[in-house]
């Protein structure tokens, strides 16, 4: 995952490749720009040459291209950069990058997403597509600004060939502030970059919903702030130790930066007075200066840039190295069993590994009770029977056929699952049950769920969800069983449900339970829980200790076995037991 | 101005006006460079009438120049110094007002959307302070000058000084178009950025693949960011044209400069020299109009963003601490609902409504009741983060939503269903409702007793690992353990009152058995209000209330309500058959 860093050539092709047609008009208005200096430098030479000449009519005509040139300029900046580029190029390039994104993300195996670094590594990559669009650009620029100051150059060395050799000169300062600029930057950004985030966690953990209660009733917050200021004050120190070393190098080179800006006027005027050059190339040769220095100044933003970016759109291409599941056949199916043989998973970069060994077999119509402590590995078994998870030695079948051979979309097409973690989606109610299948069509069956989650009527299948776009909030009941209706509304042949109703009251518990049972009626079934009341509906009973599978059997066997689940089982039925 | 408030204190003004003086310096150097710069051209050209040699000149004009370069970079990094220090100011100060914040004022949208639109607004403030020594520069510049043109030939000085006013207004017009404009930008592009995060985001990723969803989300993404496209690229146009417009003033101003100026050359009251340095001068004045404009366009676009800061600012608070508060160690005399009634805003429906009983010291209490019957609320309306919109809330006879954020911590300790995950280390987060961190004998003590030994406590840094969500180390807890550390954190706060909402949910029956058995002991002196779908637990306590839509219906010990109470037996008698089937 943490690759090398792709190198400059690697990336300006894929952002060129990206949008051809976006640079391929920035050069043209680029070279168009280019055009626009020269003509005002030559305009400035025509207008003097007229004025000493005395007061003609050719006058206008050349004071009328100065003007052009002027507006010719204005076209490059005002229409292209400002309008064209902001309006329409990056917003173009930014649908075409995002859509590349959605479409690695939807290949990319899942367990690799369950490490820290992942959650860090894809906001990054989301993030850091914003710097693309601007990051070809630098270099495309910079290469423009080279043509653009060597044209320029080239026009004022047919005033005087001794300017050819002083204009270089004058990039001298920029040139080294440039360098030591990058070095500087380059040198704090890990640090940096890592204050920043850490920054944006203690902030969520003041100002996210769930947090505040907790932060008003414990002295978190004081904590947060006080861990807040000390990254700060990292990222702070390192920022103006930069900027106190850029003063300095400032004073330092004040000389030579002062050829910069006022060179071509000194030059030009020492020529004139030597009798080399007349007024009119006196002029032009410091319109060209300023213009050159304009040019200048503009590829020093541009390369000092460009250090900064290179690094900043690094984790936008290290994302394509995430693995991929891969997969190509299109026919799936488990009409007769699902099978792990012997099956092992380790999370990426632990030791230890979290199933270890496991064989089962799961017939179709069968439904089975998944029980174990907590850490046991029940979650997890759940992945990677429904094919999310990717075992890391053995083979889960289905059918006999090993499901790595099998394409996701086809995999996945008959299943559905409740997770533990469900998503609770900021959509309206009914697109919160809908999203289960958007493929069905067919939307009966929405409005009943509905009806069964919210009886009084005040929430309909077009009320929207989540405090985010100012809808409604729920109550984490309420929420879980809308992903129940989720999950039993996409029609399949295999379901797994882990923890169903962790948050449900016991009425509800109870005619849910039911529900389940009937619904999966035929189907294949896998149920994790910790209310083993449950479980004795179930057909079998498998117990998960430590990620291996302990006991198989029904309630009657297990309890008789007396074994894990036995003691599981007495522990909470006792709760219940004295007064029945 | 009215942003003096909040930056009182921060600033200093020392600082402010050497910055300020260092911009008059910058800004003055142009105008006074014209009258050189035109005697060196003169002496150059050989149509000098002053007495001054060539080289002298050059030696003043090269002089003039090393000084603006100096002073550019000091005042640069005394701006650059000033960004660093108010930022970090400011943005701490934003964060300290969001721990302040009144809870439900936290449960609005509103504030959710404030806290983001603030989000630079430490920047913009630093932004303030740069676009007025750049505005003073720039206003000293084009004053001085056009003083200078001025002395030269007033007409000049006067059709220059029209055309700028003309940018002027135009410029106005621009500020109009762009208000808000990038706010407007950002809020067009928030559905579709949502969108994309189920495309994109760990959280979606499993569902994504079990339902397939991408198809229709992507469909519905770039309906979403073409619409906001289409909006964004009008509130583009609008921009573009203004400045078209202006960019054409300015073609149309240098030609009309020469043509003014060609009078007093013409005239002879002017030398060539001068003439080509006045002419420098003024396209220079157009150059520094336009950053007059960008400038101002600056300042105003960060006054208008502060905006949403004083709107921030202006948050109610949670109540402050004073005398009246509860000190640590208080003792619990009464515990009282009085006829409490309670209905979120918005909303039609009453959540709370006529609820009334008393809780006795050292008691264990119990609470249950269908989703949705208002159990939550009632547990945030006794710890004081909702103020009844009927009846009282008491403690000791005081009225709970009166009670400071400090008196709370020394009153309550509270697990919620939903406990957040705080970044901080494990010691940290089990001891925040301490007043110091807990020693590691009394830690380990207590982990034992709990049976919590997550792996990252084999970790060199033990205790103090950092649970931080970027970090290898983020990730060290189960959801069952975070569990056990929400717990965990309430058994060892001294809080008379402690409050488990759910804390089982995620634990397997025999860690729940040793979690439940353990802080029953554990809490066994304080009072606690337990709340829990799993009635096996819940009818240990001394006695239960049933809520039932929003109704208090019965509190009594289980056996009690077993008999007294349907609704109860009812709850129970499901739950129970479960495990023992008739």
């Amino acid at each position: 995952m943490q690759a090398e860093t792709i190198s400059a050539p690697k990336a300006l092709s894929y952002i060129y490749r990206a949008a051809p047609g976006s640079y391929a008009l920035m050069a043209l208005m680029g070279l168009l720009n280019g055009c626009a200096s020269i003509l005002t430098v030559w305009a400035t030479e025509q207008v003097f040459t007229h004025i000493q000449a005395g007061y003609t009519q050719d006058l206008y005509a050349s004071l009328a291209v100065y003007a052009a040139a002027f507006v010719l300029s204005g076209a490059y900046s005002i229409w292209y950069i400002r309008y064209h580029v902001q309006f329409f190029a990056i917003l173009n390039f930014e649908e075409n990058t995002r859509q590349k994104l959605h479409t690695k993300s939807r290949r990319i195996s899942n367990e690799v997403l369950e490490t820290p670094r992942a959650y860090a590594f894809i906001r990054q990559a989301y993030s850091s597509r914003q710097n693309l669009f601007r990051y070809g650009q630098i270099y495309l620029e910079a290469v423009l600004t080279v043509v653009q100051a060597a044209m320029v150059g080239v026009y004022v060395s047919t005033l005087h060939p001794l300017f050819l050799l002083l204009l270089p000169l004058s990039a001298v300062p920029t040139l080294l502030e440039l360098l030591y600029d990058a070095r500087l930057w380059k040198k704090g950004y890990e640090t940096v970059s890592q204050c920043q985030r850490e920054e944006a966690e203690y902030e969520k953990a003041v100002t996210d919903s769930t947090a505040c209660k907790e932060s008003r009733l414990t002295g978190a917050n004081d904590l947060l702030i006080a861990k807040w200021k000390a990254s700060r004050r990292r990222r702070n120190a390192i920022e103006d130790s930069k900027s106190r070393k850029k003063l300095l190098l400032k004073l330092a080179l004040s000389g030579l930066e002062c050829t910069g800006s006022i060179g071509g006027l000194a030059v030009s005027a020492v020529l004139l007075h030597s009798g080399s050059i007349n007024l009119p190339a006196f002029t032009a040769s410091v319109a060209a200066y300023t213009s050159l220095s304009g040019i200048l100044w503009a590829l020093s933003q541009t390369v000092g840039n460009a250090v900064q970016f290179r690094q900043m759109v690094q984790p936008y291409f290290r994302y394509w190295n995430m693995p991929e599941r891969g997969g190509t056949s299109e026919d799936c199916s488990f009409d007769d069993s699902i099978t792990l043989e012997n099956v092992s998973f380790a999370y990426p970069n632990q030791r230890s590994n979290a199933l270890d060994g496991v064989s089962i077999t799961l017939k179709r119509g069968e439904v089975v009770a998944v029980v174990g402590e907590n850490g046991a590995g029940k979650s997890t078994l759940m992945n990677v029977l429904l094919g999310l998870y990717q075992p890391s030695s053995g083979a889960v079948l289905y059918d006999g056929r090993d499901i790595s051979e099998i394409q996701e979309t086809a995999l996945h097409k008959r299943q559905s699952a409740l997770s533990q973690t469900f998503c609770r989606y900021q959509l309206s109610v009914g697109d919160n049950i809908a999203i289960g299948d958007f493929s069905k069509g067919d939307s009966t069956g929405i409005d009943d769920a509905i009806q069964a989650i919210f009886p009084e009527g005040e929430i309909t299948r077009d009320t929207p969800l989540g405090k985010e776009f100012g809808g409604r909030e729920l109550s984490g009941g309420q929420w879980q069983q809308l992903s129940c209706a989720r999950s039993f509304y996409k029609d399949s042949d295999f379901v797994v449900l882990d923890e169903p109703t962790s948050a449900i009251d016991p009425l509800r518990e109870k005619a849910l339970y039911d529900a389940f049972f009937r619904e999966l009626q035929g189907k294949t079934g896998i149920i994790v829980t910790h209310r083993l009341g449950a479980v004795l509906l179930a057909d079998r009973i498998l117990v998960l200790q430590q990620g291996k599978i302990v006991e198989d059997g029904t309630h009657a066997e297990l309890l008789k076995a007396n074994g894990l689940y036995a003691s599981l089982w007495n522990t909470q039925a006792s709760a219940y037991a004295d007064c029945g | 101005m009215k942003l003096q408030w909040y930056r009182t204190g921060y600033l200093s003004w020392k600082e402010y006006i050497s910055y300020l003086l260092i911009a008059l310096i910058i800004g003055a150097i142009p105008a006074v460079s014209i009258r050189l710069r035109g005697d060196l051209i003169d002496a150059a050209a050989g149509t000098a009438t002053g007495t001054h040699g060539f080289f002298t000149i050059l030696v003043a004009v090269i002089g003039l120049a090393l000084l603006q370069v100096v002073c550019g970079a000091v005042s640069r990094r005394m701006a650059e110094r000033h960004q660093i220090r108010q930022s970090a100011r400011l943005g701490a100060a934003r964060l300290e007002k969001a721990a302040k914040i009144s809870y439900p004022v936290t449960e609005t949208e509103r504030f959710h959307a404030l806290w983001q639109r603030t989000g630079d607004a430490p920047d913009l403030d630093s932004m303030l302070f740069q676009s007025t020594g750049d505005l003073m520069q720039l206003a000293v510049r084009v004053g001085l000058s056009l003083a200078v043109l001025w002395a030269m030939d007033a007409w000049t000085a006067m059709g220059i000084l029209l055309l700028l006013a003309a940018g002027v207004f135009l410029n106005r017009k621009l500020a109009q178009q762009t208000e808000g404009f990038w706010v407007r930008y950002r809020e067009n592009m928030r559905r579709t950025d949502y969108l994309s995060s189920l495309l994109m985001q760990r959280e979606f990723a499993a569902e994504r693949k079990l339902f397939s969803f991408d198809d229709e989300i992507t469909h519905r993404y770039q309906i979403s960011f073409a619409q906001a496209r289409r909006e964004n690229a009008k509130l583009g146009q609008g921009r573009f044209r203004i400045e078209t417009l202006m960019q054409f003033l300015f073609a149309g101003y240098s030609v009309v400069v020469v043509v003014l100026l060609l009078r007093p050359l013409l005239a002879g009251r002017i030398t060539i020299g001068l003439f080509t340095s006045a002419f420098y001068a003024a396209i220079g004045l157009e150059e520094s109009c336009k950053q007059i404009y960008a400038a101002v366009l600056d300042l105003h676009t960060a006054i208008r963003q502060l905006g949403n800061l004083s709107e921030f600012w202006a948050l109610e608070e949670e109540p402050a601490a004073d005398e009246e508060n509860p000190s640590a160690g208080e003792t619990i005399r009464s515990i009282e609902f009085r006829d409490v009634s309670f209905t979120y805003p918005g909303s039609a429906k009453p959540v709370l409504e006529h609820v009334s009983f008393r809780l006795e010291p050292g008691r264990h209490y119990a609470l249950v009741g269908e989703n949705g019957s208002g159990k939550s609320t009632l547990v945030k309306l006794l710890i004081g983060l909702y103020q009844p919109d009927s009846g009282e809330v008491l403690v000791n006879g005081r009225p709970t939503h009166l009670l400071s954020p400090e008196a709370r911590r020394h009153l309550y300790a509270v697990v919620f269903q939903d406990f957040y995950r705080f970044p901080l280390t494990i010691r940290e987060n089990v001891s925040l409702g301490l007043d110091t961190p807990a020693k590691d004998a009394a830690l380990q003590n207590l982990f034992a007793r709990m049976d919590f030994h997550p792996k990252t406590l084999d970790r060199p840094t033990g205790l103090d690992s950092d649970l931080m969500p970027l970090y290898e180390t983020g990730a060290g807890l189960s959801g069952g353990e975070w569990q056990k550390l929400a717990v965990a954190r309430c058994v060892l706060s001294q809080a008379p009152i402690a409050v488990l909402d759910e804390p089982n949910a995620a634990l397997d029956p025999v860690a729940e058995a040793t979690v439940y058995a353990a802080y029953r002991e554990l809490l066994r002196e304080r009072t606690t209000l337990f709340i829990s779908h799993r009635l096996g637990s819940v009818r240990l306590s001394d006695e239960i209330l049933v809520l039932q839509n929003g109704s208090l219906i019965a509190m009594a010990p289980h056996e009690r309500l077993l008999q007294e109470c349907p609704h109860y037996a009812a709850l129970y008698e499901t739950q129970k058959g479960l495990y023992y089937a008739s």
